[in-house]
């Protein structure tokens, strides 16, 4: 081989080692990408989620993917959405199912990608362990705030409307219970009102909140247990001329109910401390992801919202919806 | 190779390098260039169709020259141009549908994906629950900077006209009130900007129209107009908390009864039923009844669904509503077989909702009923497109053995995303069994509502028919193919061992052959001279035996060369090829002739192959010219011009008529040599003018790809003499 081959093999050989170095140092310098995929985009409670998680990811140097569907019942296109996640192996997965069995499968491809999974807000129908880890909302808790809150208006012999019991979120199903008995034990001989739908309907949910005033007398609280029953029931009572005299309790924040509770139109909101639940799910990850231990379950005490505590610094921080992080 | 030429080449392959990336990057920068410069444009839309767009969520139409998005889904977006678009102005006129949302534009737009703030860019958009202009950057998560009040407020109906200036960081909007010229302006910059990126059309909980969409480059001058009007400059990180927001804004109730288009029905004088219960109603009573639901499908009819079902509500009293409105609908029930219709319908406007999402059945499960009147998706094999009437399109598909049709009403067939038969789709629609829509075709129809309802999964099998039949000629083309070149493989390798073994009789005559012969003529001299008896003749003896003894080591020395050739372990005559031509020469011509052998050039090496091709050439042209020439003069010469190599044999002999003589063995030899050494021969004569025998050929690597050629081109040649012949 003479000096001339020698030399031309010697820079095509450098030349590509410098290449695959470059190419590997670019990948290992880019962040690591978590998807954070809530019930919805469309609700300012999980921009919340998304302010937590982004800080938190921000500590560790990571990215996150936010996306999800424009309604929180849409769970076909959350499935796609998680799906998509998966195929663009991110580092993580923190999801708030739409659906408590819907999205199992969903999981699971995630699971056996070796992906770690946290569930925020509303449980899967699915125990965790096996990288998967549940951050959720204290939701037995939610229901005795708000029972303690409604007991303050009821006598024995009133009525509670639930509004919005959905058997598709084991949350609203965990709310009610509690609630029920709660209130029951604050106020022995109050009566509920159950209504159960599948649908996020505002139309439809304003529909059964005027049913349930009209056929009721006695009714004195609605408890909603979710943002789009929460709203329903507002409308339903201002258009009845009703707001003030039945009492309403919202669960979940979201800026509409947050400005009709300073109006005085809502009596309380318990929300849920989504952004402690978005980084306390990244924090998770990291734990796994670097071996740490790792709680399977935790729950985060939900916050109840009044008008005299809505301008605390405790409350704004749980509101807080500043995303961004320092470039 | 000297050190200085060395390092001149290294230094010109290093120039050569240089000047492959410096046109490179020429290349690179004027693409850049080029392509970060919108075209000054105005988007027509023409035959009704939306190309080059993508869109992501909605139902995009258009209409009269334009877009319409008939869907209150949040955060819908129509994309069109390029992502490199970097300094640009764009205007749109746009008009709300709904009285609650927001309608705008997006620029400098990239990685779009279905979602409320799925896209990475700007939005200016005019917002009706609070009549503001808003400017924002999206970035998977919406921040957007302190919104401008519009003056006059947002309100349904009414034609606004924005423009966005996005020059390097700084980005600033103008909205004006076309009907009572009323204007916002408002202009953010930010540190670290989407710096390029398409644009686009979005809209939040309302339908809405765009119209005059037009784009063109800008400069700073042109985002100093609009920031000369603004205050002061925002930036997007607002709203922070909730504090901040509602501290500013008040939230008008996204209830809809201001904007009923319609006097209220009688309230609640019919009774609220859901749209299961009205399939329980006696069928010979009239039933006014109240349903409330989201809409799915409006055109002049409407579809509603609640949680139950879905109704169908011919031509309603109804304002303008988008898919995802939340309506009540007023009138008389009329059972169907799998749903209900509600004549005489008045429509109210409750809510403005998002687009409830589909149901995904199967075709059969469609088929059964149970969705009647519902948004499903589904998925088929497309079968035919056709046009009713003139302007209803129609898909004809099939599913799990279910064919249904998909109907696009009142769309030209441009409309239509190019489709090609026996694609597999997957269509959204108002499931709708109603024998007056399926016109008896089908047992049920999808009712689209935008060209986007249509999703191809996957394009036409390749196994069709003919693909198959094709494939079968195929494979029976390749398999005689191959059986051909099997047998053609075993005739050139026949071919090449009868040529190998002739190349050896050649060798054998043109040396051992010819030394036995002259070895047997002084034998037979000797044994003359012995039987004659002649002791004087003893000397003479003594010489014939030195040419005997001589002949018997030429022979085995060609034996030798000829082994050499077999095993390629040979003895140098790649090196000593002009004194084995002398020699050959003296041996064969003796004294009586004058042989002068001459080299010119620098010799270098040749290859074992054309040296001794050369050599045995040399050795025949002597050979012929000492045995039928009778010349008296012989020149050998043996020319060098790297790659090259010359040998000419020339001789002042009688000669013959070249023209007219047929080859005799030894020339064809000599024709067979020149070729395997891809080589030239030439052999010139005159009659009394002697003869030249010239062999010209080139030097290892062109030889050997010469070879190649010279030996396929043969191969050819004898194929299509083959084929001919077959």
């Amino acid at each position: 081989m003479t000096a001339r081959n020698i030399f031309v093999w010697v820079c095509a050989i450098s030349l590509f080692v410098l290449l695959f170095v470059v190419v590997a140092y670019r990948r290992a310098s880019r962040p690591r990408v978590i998807a954070v995929v809530p019930e919805t985009t469309a609700q300012e409670i999980w921009e919340s989620e998304h302010a937590g998680a982004a800080h938190a990811a921000h500590t560790f140097g990571w990215k996150v993917y936010w996306n999800a569907p424009s309604r929180e019942d849409d769970f076909p296109l959350q499935a796609r959405i998680v799906r998509r996640a998966i195929a663009r192996n991110v580092a993580g997965l923190v999801l708030s199912p739409d659906h408590d069995v819907v999205l199992i499968s969903a999981v699971e491809e995630a699971l056996d990608k070796g992906i770690p999974t946290v569930i925020v807000g509303s449980p899967l129908g699915i125990s965790p362990g096996n990288r998967l880890t549940f951050v959720v909302n204290d939701d037995a808790a939610t229901g005795r705030l708000a029972a303690e809150r409604a007991a303050k208006s009821l006598k024995p012999g009133d009525a509670v409307a639930i509004l919005g019991l959905n058997p598709n979120l084991l949350s609203s199903i965990a709310r009610a219970n509690s609630f029920e008995q709660a209130a029951s034990k604050l106020v022995p001989g109050v009566r509920f009102e159950e209504k159960l739908t599948t649908s996020v309907s505002s139309a439809e949910a304003e529909e059964v909140a005027e049913e349930v005033v009209r056929a009721d007398p006695r009714l004195r609280v609605i408890v909603a247990l979710n943002v789009s029953q929460s709203r329903a029931a507002y409308a339903a009572l201002s258009n009845m001329g009703l707001t003030g005299k039945i009492l309403l309790i919202a669960c979940d924040q979201d800026l509409d109910l947050l400005y009709h509770l300073r109006s005085g139109a809502i009596d309380s909101v318990i929300a849920q401390n989504t952004y402690a639940m978005g980084y306390q799910a990244i924090e998770s990850i990291h734990k796994q992801l670097t071996g740490g231990h790792v709680e399977p379950e935790t729950v985060v005490p939900p916050v109840l919202i009044t008008r005299e505590n809505v301008d605390s610094e405790a409350v704004q921080q749980v509101l807080d919806m500043d995303w961004r992080v320092p470039e | 190779m000297s050190r200085r030429s060395a390092l001149l080449r290294m230094a010109g392959y290093l120039a050569m390098a240089a000047a492959l990336a410096l046109l490179c990057g020429v290349c690179g920068w004027i693409y850049l260039r080029l392509g970060s410069t919108p075209p000054t444009h105005v988007y027509e839309f023409k035959g009704g169709k939306l190309e080059g767009y993508n869109a992501y969520g909605g139902a995009w139409e258009v209409v009269n020259g334009a877009v319409h998005n008939n869907s209150d889904e949040r955060g819908a977006k129509l994309v069109m141009g390029s992502a490199r678009w970097k300094n640009y102005a764009l205007t749109a006129d746009l008009k709300f549908d709904g009285a609650h949302g927001d309608m705008g534009v997006i620029v400098r737009s990239t990685n779009e994906e279905e979602g409320v703030d799925a896209y990475n860019g700007y939005y200016v958009g005019l917002r009706t629950t609070d009549g503001t202009l808003i400017i924002g950057r999206s970035d998977y998560g919406w921040m957007e900077a302190r919104p401008v009040l519009m003056p006059g407020g947002v309100h349904a109906g009414i034609w606004y006209r924005i423009e966005v200036v996005a020059v390097g960081c700084r980005i600033a909007a103008s909205s004006r009130n076309l009907t009572t010229n009323q204007t916002a302006w408002i202009a953010v910059e930010e540190h670290s900007c989407a710096p390029a990126g398409r644009i686009g059309l979005r809209s939040l909980a309302t339908g809405g129209t765009w119209r005059n969409i037009g784009i063109r480059p800008a400069g700073f001058s042109d985002y100093m107009e609009i920031r000369s009007h603004t205050g002061v400059v925002g930036h997007p990180e607002f709203p922070r908390r909730e504090a901040d927001y509602n501290r500013i804004f008040r939230f008008s109730p996204s209830y809809a009864t201001s904007v009923m288009s319609l006097p209220a029905a009688d309230e609640h004088a019919n009774q609220l039923y859901h749209t299961g219960d009205l399939q329980n109603l006696s069928r010979n009573q009239d039933h006014p009844v109240s349903v409330r639901g989201v809409v799915t499908l409006a055109n002049h009819d409407l579809y509603v669904q609640d949680a139950e079902g879905g109704v169908f509500v011919p031509s309603p009293h109804m304002p303008l509503l988008n898919v995802g409105d939340e309506v009540e609908v007023t009138g008389h029930a009329e059972r169907g077989l799998y749903s209900s219709t509600i004549n005489d319908g008045t429509v109210r406007l409750l809510w403005n909702g998002s687009p409830t999402p589909p149901i995904v059945i199967t075709p059969l499960q469609a088929a059964s009923g149970a969705y009647d009147a519902r948004f499903v998706e589904t998925e088929g094999r497309l079968t035919a497109i056709r046009q009713w009437g003139s302007n209803e399109q129609v898909l004809e598909l099939i599913g799990g053995g279910q064919p249904f049709s998909a109907l696009y009403e009142n769309q030209p067939s441009s409309s239509l995303p190019p489709l090609e038969i026996n694609s597999l789709l997957r269509i959204r629609g108002v499931c709708v069994l109603n024998r007056k829509v399926t016109r008896e075709i089908t047992p049920f129809a999808i009712l689209l509502r935008s060209s986007d309802d249509i999703q191809v999964i996957a394009p036409p099998p390749w196994w069709t028919p003919e693909h198959v039949a094709l494939l079968f000629l195929f494979l029976i083309a390749f398999a005689l193919l191959v059986q051909l070149l099997y047998f053609r493989m075993r005739t050139w390798q026949a071919g090449i061992i009868t040529e190998e073994r002739e190349r050896l009789a050649h060798d054998i005559h043109d040396t051992m052959a010819q030394s036995f012969a002259g070895l047997g003529y002084q034998i037979q001299g000797i044994r003359s001279t012995v039987m004659r008896k002649d002791h004087a003749d003893v000397k003479t003896i003594a010489d014939q035996l030195d040419v005997a003894y001589q002949l018997v080591s030429k022979s085995h020395a060609e034996a030798s060369r000829t082994i050499a050739m077999l095993n390629a372990s040979a003895p140098d005559i790649q090196n000593e090829l002009p004194d084995l031509l002398a020699n050959t020469a003296r041996k064969i011509a003796g004294d009586q002739i004058d042989i002068r052998v001459a080299v010119e050039g620098t010799p270098f090496r040749l290859d074992l192959q054309l040296a001794n091709s050369l050599l045995h050439i040399g050795q025949e042209a002597i050979t012929n010219a000492a045995s039928h020439a009778g010349p008296t003069k012989l020149n050998v010469i043996l020319r060098y011009q790297e790659p090259q190599v010359e040998l000419i044999v020339e001789d002042n002999g009688c000669g013959f008529d070249a023209t007219q003589a047929r080859a005799g063995f030894g020339i064809l030899g000599m024709r067979k040599r020149a070729r395997v050494a891809a080589g030239q021969l030439q052999i010139s004569s005159v009659p009394g003018q002697g003869t030249r025998v010239r062999v010209a050929a080139s030097s290892k690597p062109a030889t050997l790809r010469a070879g190649i050629l010279a030996t396929t081109a043969e191969r050819l040649r004898a194929l299509m003499k083959w084929l001919r012949v077959g």
